[in-house]
């Protein structure tokens, strides 16, 4: 049986976007706990800030009654978030690239998040939430 | 997040202070789409005490640029800190707006650029 996961290693929030700021918060320490810092620490938030905007706005539509809960999964090598939630089936990675060569009023949170983190994968669960997965090394130390 | 205006001459100095992302960006765009729709051409944006900004804080600058770019007007952005200058660099921005470390200089450029077409 898995060891339970640590309570400060998990977030439960309702779909708000007034509420950005508490999963940003709650990513910022997870990354820092990490060994994450400066530029790499600010990455982390982004892409987890992009990742739970999405969810709230495109998956949730921004219903307050649902709920999305973050975990991080501190590893030797790499620090992993999860987003889940039970909003219906979205791969948020299989956006439109982004074309770069001329400024876009929007459409840049994918493409920001695939950037910072080094991979980033969504599955749809057998209990049918959703699951998105981002992967970053952790710093050497 | 606040957001306050001041005016220079025909340059609207916006500054904002606080986090900048999905959940407060309407307070920063409702701003925005207000002085454009008076005719305000000309935008300085300081965000000098901006310490985050996702990507809806970037569309919002964009689609403002997009809107005076059609006339004569420009956004330039002032006071960039490190992790939201990263946020330009990573979708190119920093190459379309023009950057400048503090709002002074920034209200400054358009005077020296005033009368030049």
């Amino acid at each position: 049986m898995a060891p339970a996961e640590p309570a400060g290693r998990r977030l439960r929030i309702p779909a708000e976007l007034e509420r950005l700021g508490d999963a940003r918060a709650w990513g910022r320490e997870q990354a820092a706990a990490a060994g994450f810092a400066g530029r790499a620490l600010g990455e982390v938030e982004l892409a987890l800030t992009e990742a739970v905007s999405n969810v709230i706005r495109h998956g949730y539509k921004s219903d307050p009654a649902s709920v999305l809960e973050l975990h991080a999964e501190m590893g030797d090598a790499t620090l992993t978030l999860r987003i889940v939630d039970h909003a219906p089936a979205f791969d948020p990675t299989e956006g439109d690239p982004v074309d770069l060569s001329e400024p876009k009023a929007g459409g840049y949170g994918l493409y920001l998040i695939e950037t910072v983190m080094d991979e980033v994968t969504w599955r749809r669960r057998t209990d049918g939430a959703n699951e998105l997965r981002l992967v970053r090394q952790r710093p050497m130390a | 997040m606040q957001v306050s205006t001041q005016q220079l001459g025909d340059v609207a100095v916006i500054t904002v202070d606080g986090a900048v992302d999905a959940g407060s960006v309407n307070q920063l765009r409702t701003e925005l789409d207000s002085l454009v729709g008076s005719g305000q051409q000309r935008f300085v944006i300081d965000l000098s005490k901006v310490p985050f900004m996702d990507s809806c804080g970037l569309a919002t600058l964009v689609q403002t640029f997009k809107r005076v770019r059609i006339g004569s007007g420009d956004v330039r952005v002032a006071g960039l800190q490190e992790d939201v200058l990263r946020i330009f660099q990573l979708v190119r921005l920093d190459r379309v707006f023009d950057l400048f470390p503090a709002a002074p200089e920034a209200v400054a450029s358009f005077g020296t650029q005033h009368g030049a077409g």
